[in-house]
């Protein structure tokens, strides 16, 4: 999204019905309900409250339906190095809040201002901004895990990460996890998407603990899982390894989602393993409830 | 949103009122059934851009976008949104419905042609307009396609 796209968005947001529309919206509603039913019959007193009750449920849903359907996050994208950003979407693909769940992750966002720019862009800013470069060295692996609570909704989500520049210019591998598992993330201090890393790691080694996590880089981790899983294709759950590793069309496909596609050899990849900066993508963390 | 639409077209505040409360009674009477919340939405703003309309044709009003307009929404208080804003404001009619649509609520051209009951290429058409107007006023990076 362009500069002045933002400004449109953002000098139309400061656009608002004040309480005082809204009131005297309210007040001519009810004078209204009243004068319509005035020639007739008088109605029950109880009709004529459901009336104007009717009538101020309407100013709500109308006033604050679209607040609701603009502001209200409805999906969520971890970005992990080992910055750790999350982003929250609002049902347009437009960032609500984003939020940094360690230090690293603060120092990115200082830089950067993604509320209202799609997912899409809001990932190129944040990928390619100054201060991310330092963590995005040859060794680092650069992590996206979406969250909606709706397979077709996190798949179109992948689709548009794994498309991003920023994405295939950084081998990025991008995952789906449980909606369900944000709120634990966050009770331990970690994006939903660390997290979802480290359920996974737990399930090879009991000994490892969230805060244990916190202190470790994505490549820390997967690398850790990779050790577990001795050196095999990194499918954790039901996830692919779809093994063309040309890093322009990242497992877009829903195989990964769904579990059902192609269980990678990697086979074009150096030493079979799938989890690789260009490869590997379009994975389900979790706990087998996809 | 109403909010919103009234004021580009509008510009006024006490029209506003008026067309706000009006889309509301609309919506009161209304014994259509919505089929889910994006198409209650869309009703909304197709009946709040028609409610501006008639409310323009039947009154004369000069078609002029003034700072004291602006000034009069207490919101607007960065000298850059009054800048944007009077830039989409001073647009031909036609051209403020896509642009807010695709802009500020997401709307893709396809959409917008059906919310606007339009044809699609229309809608394109007056969004690569609109855009380059402003871009003339506004200069910097451009709008995104």
């Amino acid at each position: 999204m362009t500069d002045l796209t933002n400004k449109i968005h953002d000098a139309f947001d400061s656009v608002e019905a004040n309480e005082e529309l809204k009131s005297s919206t309210a007040r001519f509603l009810r004078e209204e309900r009243e004068k319509r039913g005035g020639g007739r019959v008088r109605r029950p007193a109880w009709r004529t409250t459901f009336a104007a009750v009717c009538a101020m449920a309407a100013l709500l849903v109308g006033v604050g339906g679209y607040y609701y359907t603009t502001r209200t996050p409805v999906s969520y994208v971890s970005i992990d190095v080992n910055p750790s950003v999350e982003l929250a979407l609002n049902r347009y693909d437009r960032v609500v809040s984003a939020a940094a769940y360690n230090e690293d992750g603060v120092i990115v966002l200082d830089g950067v201002d993604v509320k209202g720019e799609l997912y899409t862009e809001a990932i190129d800013t944040i990928v390619e901004s100054e201060a991310m470069r330092p963590y995005l060295t040859a060794n680092a692996t650069l992590t996206f895990t979406v969250a909606a609570g709706d397979s077709d909704k996190e798949s179109a989500i992948m689709t548009g990460i794994e498309n991003c520049d920023g994405c295939q210019e950084h081998g990025g591998q991008s995952y789906t996890a449980d909606v369900t598992s944000i709120a634990a993330a966050h009770d331990r201090g970690l994006s939903f998407g660390k997290y979802a890393a480290y359920l996974v790691l737990s399930q090879y080694d009991n000994t490892i603990t969230t805060e244990d996590c916190q202190s470790m880089s994505m490549a820390e981790i997967r690398e850790r899982i990779r050790e577990q899983e001795g050196g095999e294709c990194d499918n954790e759950d039901h996830g692919t390894c779809n093994g063309e590793n040309n890093g322009a069309n990242k497992g877009g496909d829903n195989s990964g989602q769904n579990g059902s596609g192609n269980a990678g050899e990697g086979d074009d990849n150096s030493g079979g393993n799938c989890d690789n900066a260009n490869g590997g993508n379009g994975q389900h963390y979790g706990q087998g409830n996809d | 949103m109403i909010r919103r639409i009234c004021f580009y077209h509008l510009k006024g505040s006490a029209d506003t009122e008026d067309v706000f409360q009006n889309v509301f009674l609309k919506y009161m009477l209304y014994e259509g059934d919505f089929t889910d919340a994006e198409h209650e939405k869309a009703w909304f703003i197709r009946v709040s851009i028609n409610a501006c309309k008639d409310h323009l044709k039947s009154l004369f009003r000069h078609n002029t976008v003034s700072l004291e307009v602006l000034a009069e929404e207490a919101a607007v208080t960065r000298p850059d949104y009054k800048e944007v804003l009077e830039a989409v404001l001073a647009l031909p009619a036609k051209y403020k419905d896509t642009i807010y649509l695709h802009y500020y609520e997401g709307y893709s051209a396809a959409e917008i042609a059906v919310i606007l009951k339009s044809k699609e290429n229309t809608v394109y058409s007056l969004l690569s307009r609109g855009r380059s107007m402003l871009r003339e006023k506004l200069g910097g990076d451009g709008l995104d396609e």
